[in-house]
């Protein structure tokens, strides 16, 4: 198993969009939530049963397992530096994941040099979308045709990529073939 | 130091009463019995950190506020408001929770992210008055504040602008109870806040947000206020001067006199009532009641004036101050509805710019203009704001 992964309502959607939630546990992620991410697909439930239904059945299926907080947990989130420039949601994760060294799934850039700068989190137990698909690529989870279709959902769900993932894809399988 | 459950469990209890939610309700949330809720206000039962989370949630409060001790928020006056105004609706006193944190949130992005500095405006209360009268201080107080923000005499385009210049927290919102105009609260951290019920006429607004102005330069040491249109406020004195200050400080006496003339026959009253209440942007009666001070107007006509269905401005001939000019139709019927939840433009603009400037998270952005993830990607990017990937 690669490790563990805490994750947010944004990254469960646009994996939602494309279909492929599975491919944590292809590649060997094991994926926790928090409270707050459950309270925010629940307050969009009416208007967006779609995404809730989906959730659940990521909860029921147990390929999401929530991590309950303690208080303990939520002193140490007021108590983050610059706290109030990250969401509730996304400090929970961040917080849940240094106390059990899991890593972090995240696309917003902000968020990134946040996690670095005030939860003092490597890099290296930062996931990004864009990372986690080449990932799943170049362990032959995924193929060229089905990364082009890909980038194309997500565009059309307003998460644009700038760049040909499935080029980019391609030319880091033949680097590392290279080497 | 241990953590205080029996602090936390009272801030709840408080927290819960103040919304005029049940505890067995409460206890439902957490799908827990009723002893074990009433337990956990006691601080005999100790909360979980999601059963936390719910119940911020459910009670409106940042969770900050429940685990630390120096939370500055503005409890004490949001509850002396719900006391003293009992009959306010559950989901009022929610709106009202919600536009605190809005408040709150401005606060942050105008003090902390941008540092804006403001000039802290007069407290009138302590102005040596040679008389007491409430009415007479209003109209004076109007006078001193359009010297000291060089209107002169001209029409003010935009109140609630000239507020937030002020470093004023304003904001509109549609509540329930259609007798309330407005709100103010002095937050000990943000500052003046003040809510304008956006049921009103367009115009009546205008008059609100000065009306509450005036709170927020006369009466801030009450804490809070809760302005009726048809209501014996326990006050009445402290609205009277709050309706003369608005009253003046939207028409000048001085400008009527200089720019217009008494009519003659009855039509070019209808026909002058309306020409300044579309240049001050007022509604038609504020209009009357100024040339009744002035006395060009009499009883008789007064009464006859009040009545007459040709002064009522239709909505589409006014013009919303909050909503800028030169948006599409599509946006501005989405901003439309934007400021009927409770958020202006200003705080949009302040909160995108925020993030385009990388100063806070894109879900903070969502989470401080009230959306969920699904719309946030609709909405921030026919403005253009888009979420900004490493790749």
């Amino acid at each position: 198993m690669k490790g563990v992964v805490a994750i947010d309502k944004c990254s469960i959607l646009n994996l939602m969009y494309i279909s492929r939630f599975n491919l944590f546990k292809a590649l060997g992620y094991y994926v926790i939530t928090t409270i707050y991410v459950e309270l925010e697909f629940e307050n969009a439930k009416q208007k967006y049963p779609d995404s809730f239904n989906y959730f659940s059945s990521l909860i029921s299926s147990g390929e999401i397992s929530k991590f309950s907080l303690d208080i303990e947990d939520l002193v140490e989130m007021s108590n983050i530096p610059q706290s109030k420039r990250a969401s509730d949601a996304e400090l929970s994760c961040f917080i849940v994941a240094k106390r059990i060294g899991a890593k972090v799934m995240t696309d917003d850039r902000k968020a990134i040099k946040y996690i670095q700068r005030y939860i003092q989190m490597p890099s290296s137990d930062i996931i990004q979308l864009v990372e986690f698909l080449i990932q799943a690529y170049l362990e032959n989870y995924l193929g060229d045709y089905e990364l082009r279709e890909i980038q194309k959902t997500l565009k059309n769900n307003k998460f644009s990529i700038n760049m040909d993932l499935a080029y980019e894809a391609a030319k880091r399988k033949l680097m590392m073939a290279a080497e | 130091m241990a953590f205080d459950y029996v602090v936390l469990g009272n801030k709840l209890k408080d927290a819960r009463e103040s919304l005029l939610i049940n505890p067995q309700d409460s206890a439902s949330r957490l799908e827990i019995s009723l002893q074990e809720y009433i337990d956990i206000e006691a601080g005999t039962n100790r909360i979980s950190g999601d059963q936390l989370v719910l119940l911020a949630s459910l009670y409106e409060r940042d969770f900050r506020y429940f685990v630390t001790g120096d939370y500055p928020s503005a409890e004490s006056q949001v509850q002396e408001m719900f006391r003293r105004n009992a009959e306010l609706s559950k989901n009022d006193r929610i709106a009202i929770q919600q536009f605190i944190r809005l408040c709150e949130y401005e606060n942050f992005l105008e003090r902390e992210i941008f540092q804006h500095q403001f000039v802290e405006i007069p407290n009138y209360e302590k102005y040596p008055f040679d008389h007491t009268y409430f009415k007479k201080q209003g109209e004076e107080a109007a006078l001193f504040e359009r010297q000291r923000l060089f209107l002169e005499q001209e029409a003010i385009t935009n109140i609630f602008e000239l507020i937030r210049n002020q470093g004023i927290h304003i904001f509109k919102r549609q509540l329930e109870d259609k007798n309330i105009s407005g709100l103010y609260i002095n937050h000990p951290f943000a500052g003046h806040c003040i809510l304008i019920n956006y049921l009103d006429d367009l115009y009546r607004q205008n008059f609100s947000a000065a009306h509450e102005y005036c709170h927020a330069l006369f009466d801030s040491s009450q804490g809070q206020e809760v302005t009726y249109l048809k209501s014996s406020n326990d006050k009445p004195e402290l609205e009277w001067r709050a309706n003369s200050f608005a009253g003046n400080f939207l028409v000048p006496k001085q400008k009527l006199e200089l720019d217009y003339s008494p009519g003659n026959i009855y039509v070019t009253w209808i026909s002058l009532i309306r020409q300044i209440a579309d240049r001050f942007q007022v509604i038609s009666q504020v209009v009357i009641i100024r040339l009744c001070e002035l006395k060009w107007i009499d009883e008789g006509l007064r009464k006859q004036l009040v009545k007459d269905e040709r002064l009522v401005i239709r909505y589409n001939e006014k013009f919303d101050p909050e909503i800028p000019p030169n948006l599409s139709s599509g946006i501005r019927e989405k901003s439309t509805y934007i400021i009927r939840q409770g958020l202006s433009w200003y705080f949009i603009n302040l909160a995108t710019e925020a993030y385009r400037r990388g100063e806070i998270t894109y879900h903070k952005l969502l989470d401080m203009l009230l959306l969920t993830s699904e719309d946030g990607y609709q909405l921030l990017n026919e403005l253009l704001i888009f979420l900004e990937v490493n790749s």
